[in-house]
Formats: structure tokens, sequence, C-alpha cells
């Protein structure tokens, strides 16, 4: 990333326009984002083959014509099963991701507007949540559910939500000290009126670029619950799992683990990507519009 | 010129010559030693509970063994004999036997085991011992509260270890490693590697190499790879899928497979509404291709299933098979005349509105259940029954099987070392007395009662071979593969061949060598 500079240039760096090659990653990780997407969407219809018939007699080939990607352990298509785990893996992901945005932005901005005791609160339930090791606590609960992909989404949202939480509530009480704001109060809007139209639509770019990059982030996390057979049950194809199920042929059929381990990287650079050069652009609006 | 050239080449001559006899001389040395790669670390010091079954046999004893082809064999008991009524027992120790701490083994040191035992380690195995009695210093008697005609056997069970008695400390806990085999303890790093050395005053003759360093890795594929790299010479192939394909292609490598004493069996829960029906449980025999299934899946590491128990408990095991040929037209009969409705290629069948599902319970660490788990799947849905397949880890496992929370449950059959399979019908799964409630009638357990109490040997077989017939035909059970025992080795171990009983893998270790 060539247009991120450092020590001095930063300052020029920010006056002048985002640098092209910004753009052109936006553009190209979107393409890859939008690939992903439509993979998830349309693989019963892309797939060749039931990626749950098992042909023992087929087993641990090699990419044919027939087979794009070579067969798994059960002589099951690699390619119809990489298509149908796009389809797990991404949905249940963006699940986590909705349950705790919903959760975590209503959390912070009550907090962060309300103040006082019932910020106080809110922040030491934070903290209790916060003071644990994320994934630790989320294999702990998934633990106790029983595995199950229902339970890895369930699980990885109770404790992913706080970090949205406290990061919207500070957001939230610096936007709260602006004039607008106060003006809005004493004009007499009421507060929900406030949050919804006023505070929320400013911090709304933010959270996007912070929920991408996040993303990424519980894609691995419900692969890795999966690898540690937590998530997604056999037969049933998810990145994670196939990724477990194929390490044990690592030796003599490796295009088990290449693809789903592509697959994962794929997608994780691309929001990577993506979130990064979103959050550069924003940024360049927001010096130019002189906040 | 040509003398110094002369000087030259005699200084070169002698030089070589020097270095020569230095490896000469290293060809000769008899400091040898075998490093073995291996699944589990030592875990502790007592053969009774904490020390890995694998290791028991070569850092002790037991009254009576089982050798390389599970017959029963003089352990620390030169021989045994048993009153007609099976109530009383003599073992003869015995004589010039001594632990590796020095301490002579004597009848009172045998007695201090076996009492120390009963309420213990051995307690499973010595429930029928009212009295351990010394005659004199090599003659031990075990009053018997009843008739008890396989006890020679049952004192077999690695469990049942004698130790000495300064590894004993006053709690009756084994806080050290000393016994009277082939091998002692010498260092041990938990979780990375132990050492035994050899016992050069063992009774059954000293081993031949000096040391055996165990270097503990878990990676079935990590194993196979130290190998190909020298740094080991022999691994255990136990739960290794790929591994044996890949090292028979290297002929730097060779591999040692026999058909062990344990099976791979999947119980059907007859409780359970759909399989309570037998029809319904005969279907699911006849869906699974097992002939197919296991040599296309794991190869080299097991035998398709076939009879009750593995072939290599001999004369023990019924010579019919118990294994249901694979015919899924019979099996769609079945379900058919049963009135589990076919609703159309591929579908699940349902009757009075409920459908066909059944719930398969395996190890989750297990890797060669989680692959036959697919298949079976895979296998049951072309008959039109859906399972869904529910890992657990070992302790759930074991509660799933014990509360009878499944439908089909895949289990590890016989893993203790016991040439007699009796006590898998009474203690194990078939009998009111037994821990695990599979499958009980009143008929059965008459028989299995009628098989305690029988001394003589061929009726013994007769009925051994009866209550596997009647189990069998009752379908509680599968057995889906004998598995195989394998260790890989490098080309110049010699000596070492591996045994039948799964415990007792490494047991021919004391003969082995390397090959210079």
């Amino acid at each position: 990333m060539s247009c991120q500079s450092d020590g001095f240039m930063q300052a020029w760096d920010k006056a002048r326009p985002v640098c092209r090659q910004t753009h052109v990653l936006l553009y190209c990780s979107l393409c890859l984002l939008i690939l992903y997407a439509g993979v998830a969407l349309f693989a019963p219809f892309l797939a060749p083959h039931d990626p749950l018939q098992a042909n023992i007699a087929n087993r641990l080939k090699p990419p044919s014509a027939e087979y794009h990607l070579g067969t798994d352990q059960l002589g099951r298509c690699l390619y119809s099963r990489l298509l149908l785990g796009a389809r797990n893996t991404l949905l249940s992901a963006g699940a986590v991701l909705s349950a705790t945005l919903v959760i975590g932005t209503l959390v912070g901005l009550f907090a962060g507007f309300l103040g006082g005791r019932c910020d106080f609160i809110i922040q030491r339930a934070l903290d209790g949540v916060m003071a644990f090791p994320g994934l630790i606590l989320a294999l702990a609960i998934a633990g106790l559910l029983g595995p199950g992909l229902e339970n890895a989404v369930l699980a990885l949202s109770l404790v992913h939500w706080a970090g949205y939480a406290r990061i919207v509530r500070n957001m939230t009480l610096s936007w709260r000290e602006r004039t607008f704001v106060y003006a809005a109060q004493t004009a007499g809007a009421d507060p929900v009126a406030i949050l919804r139209r006023h505070i929320l639509p400013a911090i709304v770019p933010s959270i996007a670029v912070i929920a991408t990059l996040d993303y990424g982030r519980i894609i691995l996390s419900i692969a890795g619950l999966s690898f540690l057979g937590l998530g997604a049950q056999p037969p049933a194809p998810e990145w994670g799992s196939m990724l477990s199920d194929g390490k044990a042929y690592m030796q003599i059929a490796s295009h088990l683990i290449i693809w789903p381990g592509a697959a994962i990287m794929g997608i994780v650079l691309a929001l990577q990507l993506f979130g990064d050069a979103l959050k550069r652009i924003w940024n360049e609006q927001d010096v130019e519009r002189g906040k | 010129m040509a003398r110094t050239k002369g000087r030259l080449l005699l200084i070169v001559v002698l030089l070589i010559s020097t270095i020569m006899a230095g490896c000469g001389g290293g060809k000769t040395e008899t400091a040898q030693q075998i490093i073995i790669g291996e699944n589990v670390d030592l875990g502790g010091y007592d053969p009774g509970t904490d020390m890995s079954p694998f290791i028991r046999t070569l850092i002790f004893n037991c009254l009576v063994e089982l050798d390389a082809d599970f017959k029963l064999t003089p352990g620390l008991a030169e021989r045994w004999e048993m009153t007609p009524d099976g109530k009383m027992w003599t073992f003869y120790l015995r004589k010039g036997v001594s632990f590796h701490d020095g301490t002579p083994l004597t009848a009172d040191i045998v007695k201090k085991n076996m009492d120390r035992l009963k309420n213990g380690a051995g307690k499973a195995w010595l429930t029928d011992v009212a009295e351990v009695q010394t005659i004199n210093e090599v003659t031990v008697k075990f009053i018997m509260k009843s008739p008890s005609f396989t006890f020679a056997s049952d004192l077999a069970v690695p469990f049942i270890s004698i130790v000495s008695p300064g590894a004993v400390d006053a709690s009756g806990k084994v806080v050290k490693a000393i016994g009277t085999g082939p091998f002692s303890l010498e260092t041990w790093v938990k979780d990375q590697e132990f050492v035994l050395s050899r016992n050069t005053n063992y009774w059954g003759g000293a081993p031949k190499v000096e040391k055996l360093v165990f270097k503990v890795i878990r990676d079935p594929d990590a194993r196979a790879m130290a190998l190909e790299a020298g740094s080991v010479d022999i691994i255990s192939l136990r739960q290794t899928l790929t591994a044996a394909s890949r090292l028979a292609t290297n002929n730097k490598i060779k591999i040692d497979k026999r058909l062990g004493q344990t099976s791979e069996i999947m119980f059907l829960n007859v409780d359970s509404p759909a399989l309570q029906d037998l029809a319904v449980r005969k279907a699911v025999g006849h869906s699974l291709n097992i002939r197919e299934m296991i040599p296309g899946l794991l190869g080299d590491n097991a035998e398709p299933g076939q009879t009750f128990f593995s072939p290599a408990y001999g004369k023990f095991v019924m010579p019919q098979n118990s294994v249901l040929p694979y015919d899924l037209a019979k099996a769609k009969g079945l379900l058919d005349d049963a009135g589990w409705r076919e609703m159309g290629a591929n579908a699940i069948r349902t009757k009075e509105g409920a459908a066909l599902r059944l719930r398969l319970v395996y190890g989750a660490k297990n890797a060669e259940d989680s692959l036959l788990a697919g298949a079976i799947q895979n296998d049951l849905k072309a008959a039109g029954i859906a399972v869904s397949l529910v890992p657990l880890e070992d302790a759930a496992l074991m509660d799933s099987l014990k509360n009878k929370n499944y439908d089909l449950i895949m289990v590890g059959q016989s893993f203790i070392p016991h040439d007699e399979p009796s006590s898998h019908y009474r203690r194990g799964y078939f009998h009111p007395q037994s821990t695990y409630n599979v499958f009980r009638t009143p008929e059965l357990t008459k028989t299995i009662d009628q098989l305690f109490a029988t001394a003589d040997t061929n009726e013994r077989f007769a009925l051994h071979h009866r209550i596997q017939s009647v189990i069998s035909e009752q379908v509680p059970v599968i057995v889906l593969f004998h598995r195989n025992n394998m260790v890989a080795m490098k080309k110049n171990i010699m000596g070492y061949k591996v045994s039948v009983g799964t415990w007792q893998l490494y047991r021919g270790l004391d003969k082995a060598y390397v090959q210079q």
C-alpha cells in the first residue's frame, strides 16, 4: 500500500486526493466479494454434483473433467462441496455479524447518549464480557450448547457484541457534544429522534468499515469452530470442517486442504482490502469536509 | 621427488588405516538403542491405572501372560493348577526372579499386590477372589467365592501386574515403575519422551537392545515423517489413515502387520422406537456394504467384519459369519414389510407420519470411526434411512453408551488383552450384570450363566458359539472391522514381530536388535 506514508509525509498525504491505487483496490476487492456472494447465493445451481453423495470407489481422486477439483475422502465432489460450503460459512458469519451489529449498536447508542449511572452499569457489563478472550469464551459456550452451526453462531454472537457496543458508545459520546445535537435538543427533539436522525447517521460510516473488517474475523472464527468440530456437523459442507477432515490426507491428497484454505483466505483478504480502502476514502472525505 | 611421493603415500595409507580401525571398532560395539515414535505418553507409574497400557508389558509381568500369538503362557508363575470345582487356584512362582530394584520375588509380595489390587485397579478382575494365601516362599493360593474356571486368563490382564514393594507408598499408591519385566524405566520427560533400559537379569533372557527411547509424537503424519527422515526407527501405525499406504512404497522401510484382537463394532439400540423392530435392524445390516467400505476407506489398517470376535480369538469364535451380507434389495423389502413406506428416490422412508431417522454416535477423536460414519450414513441413505452423525468426546461417548442415548453407536470391542472372551458377554454388554445394557433375554442370560459354570473346555467352546449365534440372530450389534496391528520400521531393525494383543504391540521388542 504505497499511498500509506509515515512521518512528515502524513500531513501531505492527508491533503492530497485519495490515490488511484486505493480505488483500484476497492473495486478489485468489491468484485471478489460479489463473486463470493454470487457463489453463496447460487451454489445449488452451480454445483455439478450432489455435495453429500459419497462414492468410496472414487475417493481421493485428483482433479479431472468430471470432478473439477477432485474428490474427498469419501469420494464426494470437492468442487460442489466448496460451492455449498460458501453458503454455510458466509451465511453463518453474516448472521453473527448482523446480530452483533444490532445489539452492539443499540446498547452503545443508549449507553453513550444517556450517560450517568446507566452508562456505568453497561460499561461494567461490557468489561465483564470483554475480560475473557473472545474465541475461548465462544469455545466454552459452543461446547456447552453442543456442536452445531446454529450454536456456533449463537456462541460467537454472545461474545462479539460487546466490542461494537463499546465503540459505538465512545463515538456517541463524542458526537453528542456537537452543536447540532445541542441545537436539536434545544428545539425540543426527543432523545430517540436525536439518536436516529443525528447521531446514528454520523457513526454509520465508521461502523461499516469496522464491520467489513470484522466480517473476515468472524468467518475465521466460524471456520475455526467448525475445524474443532463445534460448528458445522458432517456431512454438511463448511470450509473449516472440510479443512479439518482433509488434514489427515495432507500428504497424499493435498487438494483437500488447499481449496477450502484458499477459499477462506480469499474472502478474508478481500474483506480486509475492501475495509481498508473504504476507511481511507471516507477519511479523505472527512478531511475535505474539514471535520 | 619419487621418494617424497612414496613417503606421502605411506602417510596417507597410515592415516586411512587409522580411521578405518576406528570405524571397525565402532561396528562391533554393543551400545544399541532403538527409537520408537509412539502415540501416547507414558502417563504414570502405575500399571493398574495411569501408565499407558501399551508400555506395561515391557516393564512389568503378570503371574500368567499372553504370548505374541495370544496364547496363555507362564509369566511369573511357572505353572498353576485348579481344583475340579474351580474354587481354589494354586500358582507356583518362578524361582530366582528379582525386581529391577533387586528385591527378590516372593509369594508374600504377590499376596500383598493382590490384596492391594483387589480393592483398587484390579477390582473388576478379582471380584471372585475371597482370600489370597501364601503356602510357602513360592506358592500362592487363591480361594474363590464361586467357581471360576478362567481365573488364569483373568490374571493375564496388565492391570494385575506385579509391582515391587519398594514402588508402593504407605497409602498403597504406586509411585515408581519398578517391575520384573525386560526393561526398566530410566527417564521420563512428560509428553516428550521416556527411556527404558534393559534388565540384564530378566528371567526370560536379557533383551538384545540396551535402550528403548520412546518419543511421543501424537500426529500420525508427523510420526510417519520422522520415520522417513530417519529420526526414529519404529513407529506405531495406530489411528493412521494414510501413513501405511505411503510408507509401503518406501524401500528403506518395512511394515509388519498382524490381525489383532480388537474389532470395531456398532451397537443398535434395541429399545429405540425404530430399531426395536428386528426387521429394521436386519435392514440396517443388509444396507451396509462392509466388504467394500472397509478396504476402500481403511486399507491395510483393517479387515472387513465377519465373525462375532476377531478371528484372532481362534476356537472361541463361532465359525459362521455373524455379519449380514450386503443386499440392498433385501433391506428395502424388509423395510417395506415392516411398514416403512418408500417416499420416492433418495427420500426418507416414513411410517405413520414418522420419518426413519437414526442418530449415529461415535468418538469425535477416532479418525477411523469419523470416516466410517460418513460411509454408513451414505449406505443407509440408499435404503431410505436418514442418519444424523453425533461425534462425541470420549467421556460423553461412554455416557451415551451407558444411558442408551443412541440409535447406532460405534465402539471398540475387546481392547483388554484377555484370551477368553466370556467377560464380553457378562461384564460387558449382554447380561443383567453387564456394565452396559445392550441386549438381553432370559434365554441368553441362562446360557451365559451356564458358560460361567462349565469347566469342560470343549463344552465351553460350544456354549460360546451358541451365545454368539443367539446374539447375532437378533442383530443388536454389527461388526464393522477387525483391526490389524501394524508397525513400520527401518529395514535394519531385526527380530521384532508385532503381537496379536493390541496393548501388547511392543511386547516383542526384547528380541529386537539393530543390524549394523
